[in-house]
């Protein structure tokens, strides 16, 4: 029900408006540009010792893509006019720049996924019969050349398309950063460093999904957890974690030594009403403790046994999803908290469990990707028993 | 074409490259299609939609319209510190209730504390001179308990204190 307002709030600035909704949409898009980027590193910088992720970091992101948008489809009251951005775009929006990237990404994710994994689609096609072999046909586009000369062409496109994924995949995300960065009143978001801290954040938090990811589907299929794929997305993971971090840390470092009038706001926000979101969980929680158990697992894991580095490595990722997710809810609606006043906060959010754009709503849209990867590795299996 | 050539290898390119025109092909003929005809006409909307929202009927009357039937009430509000309040903000759409004269279905009244404290809650930046409360402070500084429609126990929100 009704919430006190404390200090100087401007009387037609008292509301949240953007829901959970719109920290899931930064949340998920990052874990497309984020899984897309390991999939580069493997076919683009010749990381062989992520082979056995390669394929299923692709697929990942495919299927995290079109769940991008479904949180802002929901914000929205009438979704069917999301379409107008892209019909009738005006060049002058932020939003319909947005539109163009997230389109011209997806046919660019959606061709290398075909050249990875056209090999297995003709494999398929021709060890198939009836509705099966047809649909793979289809998807082979009827040609089942699979000589050398037709493989080299796909590694060859492969490659292009991945270098290429690479900007797009940090343009994508460094523009969700720019939508907020670029939102020259609020003080907490517009700083030129939101889009490097999002991409950043980003690439932690795809890392960090495929490998809970990997180490989920070799469970459940059976496969040995290959030891040097591991080994190697813990250090990028250390790596990004490190960098994201401190980006993080800077932000907040150079706006309270600055002591400009907007600290005033934003230090009460983070060590009161962001204290639990911000302190324990984007810094500690998710923060410190990866940091040390990657920190195990990079520099003890060559005497560590295999489980041992495997649980570590599970748990300081599970931590690191939570850390991004509360990195982007400590943005999004910490950065409604405070009235433009910058003398006063606004209402507290806590998004209830059956809202359209409540808990259930995010669980939903948040399983839905997981749904799509499942029927994707039925059609075309990412994971398989490592040659090593 | 000759099978040694590398072209002859490039088939499923060819053919994934052509459906990709195809696609975009099938887009921008899409567009067209939904593009509406008066687009820009005026600007960067849809010229139909002014004659479209003239249209409409119209579903505000403004305190005049509630005169004929609600005098008493209307006379309370012109007098008290709601004058300028319109009955509608509070109520709803005075075609909900009536058009033409005819009655159409019961006025909603809502009694909840938070139409009232859209107003009325204490904000720092409000003017001193408008009446504004600290809610749960003045409900028990008046003895009372706080609930949702607990404003209407002492006021009349046609004539309030």
């Amino acid at each position: 029900m009704f919430t006190e307002l404390t200090g100087y709030l401007f009387p037609n600035d008292v509301h949240i408006s953007w829901s959970l909704m719109i920290v899931m949409y930064p949340y998920i898009t990052g874990l497309v540009a984020g899984a897309f980027i390991v999939s580069s590193l493997y076919h683009v910088f010749n990381r062989d010792e992520l082979k056995p992720v390669g394929r299923l970091a692709l697929a990942t992101s495919l299927c995290f893509l079109p769940a991008a948008m479904l949180p802002l489809l929901n914000h929205l009251g009438h979704p069917e006019n999301a379409l107008n951005i892209i019909v009738t775009p005006n060049f002058t929006s932020a939003m319909a720049g947005f539109g163009f990237l997230f389109s011209a990404y997806f046919i660019l994710v959606v061709l290398e996924v075909w050249f990875v994994f056209r090999a297995d689609i003709v494999r398929l096609a021709t060890e198939s019969r009836g509705l099966k072999q047809r649909f793979y046909s289809l998807l082979a586009l009827g040609v089942y050349d699979v000589s050398e000369a037709a493989l080299a062409i796909d590694r060859r496109f492969i490659r292009v398309l991945a270098a290429l994924g690479i900007p797009m995949a940090c343009l994508l995300h460094g523009y969700v950063g720019f939508l907020f960065g670029a939102l020259k009143a609020n003080p907490w978001w517009s700083t030129p460093l939101m889009p490097v801290i999002f991409l950043f954040s980003a690439v932690v938090s795809g890392i960090a999904m495929l490998i809970v990811l990997y180490q989920i589907g070799c469970r459940f299929k059976g496969i040995e957890v290959d030891r040097e794929a591991i080994s190697s997305m813990a250090r990028w993971l250390w790596l990004f974690m490190i960098m994201s971090l401190t980006l993080e840390i800077l932000e907040i470092m150079t706006l309270s030594y600055e002591r400009a009038e907007e600290w005033e706001v934003i230090g009460h926000l983070l060590t009161h009403q962001l204290s639990i979101s911000f302190i324990s969980v984007q810094m500690v929680i998710g923060g410190l403790i990866p940091f040390i158990l990657l920190m195990l697992v990079v520099t003890m894991g060559g005497v560590m046994h295999d489980k041992i580095r495997n649980t570590l490595t599970l748990s300081a990722s599970l931590l690191l999803l939570l850390q991004v997710l509360s990195m982007r809810w400590n943005v999004v609606i910490g950065g409604q908290m405070f009235s433009k006043s910058m003398r006063g906060f606004r209402e507290t959010y806590v998004p209830g469990l059956y809202e359209k754009e409540g808990v259930l709503a995010a669980v939903a849209i948040f399983v839905f990707p997981f749904l799509l990867l499942t029927f994707f590795e039925k059609v075309l299996p990412t994971l398989k028993k490592s040659d090593r | 074409m000759r099978q040694d050539s590398p072209l002859w290898h490039a088939k499923h390119v060819v053919r994934a490259f052509l459906l990709l025109i195809i696609a975009v092909i099938a887009l921008v003929l899409l567009r067209s299609l939904l593009v509406p005809d008066s687009w820009g006409q005026f600007g960067w909307y849809r010229g139909d939609n002014i004659a479209e929202q003239r249209a409409k009927e119209q579903r505000h009357g403004g305190n005049i319209s509630c005169l004929e039937c609600h005098d008493q009430e209307y006379e309370t509000i012109a007098g008290a510190g709601h004058a300028n309040v319109k009955c509608e903000g509070c109520h709803a759409p005075v075609a909900l209730h009536a058009v033409d004269g005819e009655w159409v279905k019961e006025m909603p009244v809502r009694r909840e504390a938070e139409l009232c404290l859209n107003c009325h809650q204490w904000l720092d930046a409000r003017p001193r001179a408008f009446p504004q409360v600290r809610p749960r402070e003045h409900v028990e500084e008046q003895g009372g308990e706080f609930g949702p429609a607990v404003c209407f126990d002492c006021h009349d929100p046609h004539a309030p204190l």
